[in-house]
């Protein structure tokens, strides 16, 4: 009788094998990217010995990871909320940068002193990036526009909205060279927990957003209905949940949380907006989600991870001479990795004759 | 005079538009045969922009474009291969999967650009000598169309010619029907002893090996260097054109046409002097995808089992 090997779906599932597949997965990225690596002509073990000397290495580094988690975090909660609702809202990019936006359109146009402005910037940042999801909420459920197609050309849109404000000099100082905004001054940034480094409220505001999220999504009403929802939308509607409302509240509340992360970036490290600073951060957001299982406190873990990767890959760069675009090929790598190891935590292999 | 002048212009866009349309069309048509197997493929932006670089690579080290071209739909296939692999054997979300093919494209090719930049030194980035546009006797003398039509480079006659190819595959062969079924209801495949998996991964290689036509002819064709990130969302489009297009070959050669239409048009009035921001040019067919997408409700052809992994119960 011949025998093929196929998969089975396993019993219960599995945390360990989980758990399991997970290292594995970051184990088998490590190796690919060490061939990347090998490729250029790079010594693998000092690359990889700096990125995690510049990562973890000293408090100074920590400090550094924490502050690249931070805008990762929010992105990772609103891939998270998002894909729980089976709502395939891809355009943290875009958000992320419209949340920026809107916080700068606030901070050059009113004068307020700082206590009075930040409550106000934490709402512009949300509301810029809940724009944008809104927007694809109300094409998705009125006109029936996918939601990745919206969201994915917006994040071209908008990119392309910045550089007109930036070309025409409407955001421009005068005299600058550079295609970026002016500073933002000091009385509008946020302010910094440590003196000397760029840790700032954003830090504790990131945490909180991760555990509000995480309660809102396994602790009320509205999570429960929003799991339903992603698990079986027609039986949700039979029990209430109204889908279109629910597809426009989700996209609202994620892109908001993208947008939250823009304005953490561009108000607490960049201080200006240019088109390169944001760069990468909502995308990098998307597979910190993914790779935290959509859970929220397992998506604070990874921000870190992925920001250590980050902050360390520009210690890399400096000691290696590494180029650190080797980050963003890595984490790409590590997710494709998870993706195929997950399948092995909820199936396994077995002899069928 | 002026209307010379005029009549040159109008040319040289139609000119444009046809070849501006080959990349999409080459993935459009790809991507076509790959959603009626019932696959999801959002990954086309990262095969397209891998296949660019590979090309880019393979030509400039070996003043071949034939192999550059090779090389393209060689990386075309491999990488809709992992997605074979994700979607049909591990079916494992399309979409993320699909997502992180465009991140780990856009993130080789940068650093393998920042590596080589850094070695050669930014002055001294590489070009090649694009394909020549292969006049076909007699047309090509004809006046306009000549000049639209049959002075074009091989790679957009092959792309307008697959159209009518896939057309007759699709809609006249045992093969196609195959296909178009696993879209509708694989399990009818399935209980006739037909395997599901090994019409998913030839549907992804043809669908690998057209954009990474499409791949190649941005690079070989169009520019003469490799840029990251030098797609510019086209992969996206090809997605968006395909939904415009109603699941057809020909609509969605249409729909290909309008928005390389609008492409030529704004390289054109950059050129002429129109007095609109460039950038409103520029986010033009991004608009118009998310307007046509509300404007065309008509999804009759749409795959039932589009995104949906197949299990055997």
């Amino acid at each position: 009788m011949a025998r093929t090997l196929s998969f089975e779906k396993r019993p219960t599932p599995a945390w360990l094998a989980s758990l399991t597949s997970t290292s594995v997965a970051i184990l088998l990225a490590l190796l690919a990217s060490s061939v990347l690596l090998w490729i250029v002509g790079v010594d693998v073990v000092e690359a990889f010995h700096a990125m995690a000397l510049g990562a973890f290495g000293d408090l100074d580094s920590i400090y550094g990871t924490c502050v690249k988690a931070i805008p990762l975090a929010f992105a990772g909660l609103a891939t998270g909320i998002a894909f729980r609702a089976k709502i395939w809202n891809i355009g943290q990019e875009g958000q992320v940068f419209a949340g920026a936006m809107l916080g700068y359109w606030l901070s050059s146009s009113v004068d307020l002193p700082g206590i009075a402005f930040l409550p106000l910037l934490v709402v512009a940042g949300f509301v810029g990036g809940a724009a944008l999801g809104g927007l694809a909420g109300v094409l998705k459920t009125r006109f029936r526009v996918d939601e990745i197609v919206s969201t994915v050309m917006m994040n071209y849109i908008i990119v392309f909205v910045l550089s007109y404000l930036l070309t025409s000099r409407l955001w421009m100082a005068p005299g600058e060279y550079y295609l970026q905004t002016a500073q933002i001054p000091e009385t509008e940034r946020i302010p910094t927990l440590l003196a000397g480094t760029k840790l700032t409220l954003a830090f504790p505001l990131a945490i909180a957003a991760v555990f509000a999220i995480h309660i809102l999504l396994s602790r009320t009403t509205f999570g429960y209905e929003l799991r339903a929802f992603g698990s079986n939308p027609d039986a949700a509607r039979f029990k209430g949940t109204d889908p279109s409302r629910m597809s426009v509240i989700v996209l609202i509340i994620s892109g908001g949380l993208a947008g939250l992360g823009g304005v953490s970036q561009t108000f607490g490290v960049d201080f200006r907006i240019s088109q390169g600073f944001l760069l990468g951060l909502g995308s990098t957001g998307i597979i910190v989600g993914v790779i935290a299982g959509l859970r929220p406190l397992a998506i604070g873990v990874a921000a870190i991870l992925f920001g250590g990767m980050a902050q360390g890959g520009l210690f890399m760069q400096v000691i290696a001479d590494v180029s650190s675009a080797i980050v963003a090929a890595m984490q790409a790598i590590i997710l494709i990795f998870f993706l195929c190891s997950s399948v092995l935590s909820r199936y396994r292999l077995v002899w069928k004759s | 005079m002026f209307d010379i002048f005029q009549e040159a212009i109008v040319v040289s866009m139609l000119a444009a538009s046809l070849r501006i349309a080959t990349p999409l069309l080459l993935a459009s048509i790809g991507e076509l045969v790959v959603q009626r197997a019932g696959i999801w493929n959002l990954g086309i932006e990262g095969t397209m922009l891998m296949a660019t670089y590979v090309a880019y690579v393979t030509a400039i080290s070996s003043d071949s474009l034939m192999l550059g071209v090779l090389a393209a739909i060689i990386a075309g296939i491999a990488m809709n291969m992992v997605m074979a692999l994700a979607a049909t054997t591990f079916k494992i979300n399309q979409f993320v999967t699909g997502l992180g093919l465009n991140l780990f494209a856009a993130g080789t090719t940068l650093f393998l650009y920042r590596e080589a930049l850094a070695l050669y030194g930014t002055g001294n980035v590489k070009t090649i000598d694009p394909f020549d546009n292969l006049l076909i006797p007699l047309l090509s003398l004809l006046p306009y169309v000549g000049t639209i039509l049959f002075s074009q480079q091989f790679l957009t006659y092959f792309a307008f010619l697959m159209v009518p190819v896939v057309w007759f595959f699709l809609y006249r062969t045992r093969y196609g029907l195959e296909i178009r079924s696993l879209g509708e209801n694989p399990k009818a495949l399935d209980t006739k002893g037909l395997s599901v998996s090994v019409r998913q991964y030839c549907a992804l290689a043809f669908g690998g090996a057209m954009t990474g036509l499409a791949g190649a002819f941005l690079v070989l064709a169009l520019t003469d260097r490799f840029v990251p990130g030098m797609t510019g969302g086209r992969g996206w489009l090809a997605v968006v054109i395909i939904i415009a297009g109603n699941w057809k070959p020909v609509p969605i050669t249409f729909a290909v046409l309008v928005f390389a239409f609008l492409e030529a048009f704004q390289l054109q009035a950059q050129g002429i002097g129109i007095q609109i921001p460039y950038q409103v040019l520029l986010a033009l067919p991004y608009v118009v995808a998310i307007i046509a997408m509300m404007g065309f409700r008509m999804r009759s052809e749409q795959p039932a089992h589009l995104g949906i992994p197949y299990h055997r119960e």
